[in-house]
């Protein structure tokens, strides 16, 4: 074992043992997702040729082609999670603003009356 | 027949004063929202014997609009109207902007620049708005001869079915989206747009149109 492994492998059972600490507290599926995904490194890491026989088994040459195209498709999905996300706490801002100013709405006074038209 | 007029307004304000000295002559309920100015503008609005609701900071002009209308159909408007804070819309035109929703002929009328020979549209500006009247078309399956244009007017039952999710200026689209899915009739009507240095300066720059473009696209995706 080279010294890149013994650092990333060290780095991964890390995080896999808060992941895990996490869990053990209460059931939550991002944090098996990251559990699971420390372990997968810890895995790769461990045996590189891992990577090259998953590779060669679903069509692609090289293992490190596998990993690109899974982590890239893996940020995209999660980016747009968090944008649907954002976008969902933006309009519940939106509304809470919203539902502030009309219940705040100050109207014009009596000096001020508009005449209809 | 209770109209509203509805003027959002983020940092107008001289502008936003000379609008409703103008607006308070129609003798219609005015309701000027500010979207978290740091200027005079809620003082002005209530100088001027308007409604004035006030966004804790800035959400944008779609938002400042939607508000101003929940809050119109909330006092019993009969119709309203959008109206620009800037001064680049003006009262004038009014009547006849009102007058295809009031007599029940359609239920929103669009203003359009185009048809009235006193707007001064600058000619880089007329080519942006004529591609997003091809984009309008392509994306709404709306035909209409000018698209943002932010003065119109709408029938309650319009402003009730109308209810815009884009805070920002990519509202001035889905509106016409909105028009289109509620099976809503609509009009076009001549109106005037009185472009100056000095609204140039503060309003939407041509460079913005792309940006407009991604917020109108990405909240499609989101929905």
């Amino acid at each position: 074992m080279n010294t890149f492994q013994i650092v990333f492998i060290t780095f991964c059972a890390v995080q896999a043992g808060l992941a895990l600490r996490r869990l053990l507290k209460g059931r939550h599926s991002t944090t098996l997702a990251f559990f699971v995904a420390w372990l997968a490194a810890i895995a790769l890491l461990a045996n590189p040729d891992a990577s090259t026989r998953i590779a060669n088994s679903v069509g692609i040459g090289r293992g490190v082609d596998f990993v690109t195209y899974f982590l890239l498709i893996t940020f995209l999905w999660g980016h747009y999670q968090h944008y649907l996300r954002y976008k969902r706490v933006e309009h519940e801002v939106t509304m809470l603003v919203r539902e502030l100013a009309i219940a705040q709405a100050s109207r014009p006074s009596r000096d001020h009356q508009q005449v209809p038209a | 027949m209770k109209v509203f007029i509805v003027v959002p307004a983020f940092n107008e304000g001289h502008r936003l004063a000379r609008v409703l000295d103008d607006l308070s002559r129609t003798g219609h309920y005015i309701v000027v929202v500010d979207d978290g100015s740091s200027d005079q503008t809620v003082e002005i609005g209530r100088r001027h014997g308007c409604y004035v609701l006030r966004h804790s900071f800035n959400r944008g002009q779609g938002a400042a609009l939607q508000t101003g209308i929940t809050f119109a159909l909330r006092e019993g408007a009969d119709a309203i109207v959008t109206f620009d804070a800037d001064g680049q819309h003006q009262t004038a035109d009014m009547p006849a902007l009102l007058e295809p929703v009031v007599s029940g002929r359609v239920d929103v009328a669009l203003g359009n620049r185009f048809l009235s020979s006193r707007s001064n549209v600058p000619s880089a500006r007329r080519v942006v708005l004529q591609l997003g009247r091809v984009f309008t078309w392509l994306t709404s399956g709306l035909r209409v001869g000018d698209c943002h244009n932010g003065y119109r007017a709408l029938s309650r039952k319009a402003a009730a079915a109308i209810s815009m999710k884009q805070d920002r200026m990519a509202h001035a689209s889905e509106i016409y989206d909105q028009i289109k899915s509620a099976g809503l009739s609509y009009e076009e009507v001549p109106v005037t747009i009185r472009y100056s240095a000095e609204t140039l300066a503060k309003g939407q720059k041509l460079s913005n149109s792309v940006s407009v473009l991604f917020q109108y696209l990405y909240g499609k995706i989101a929905q």
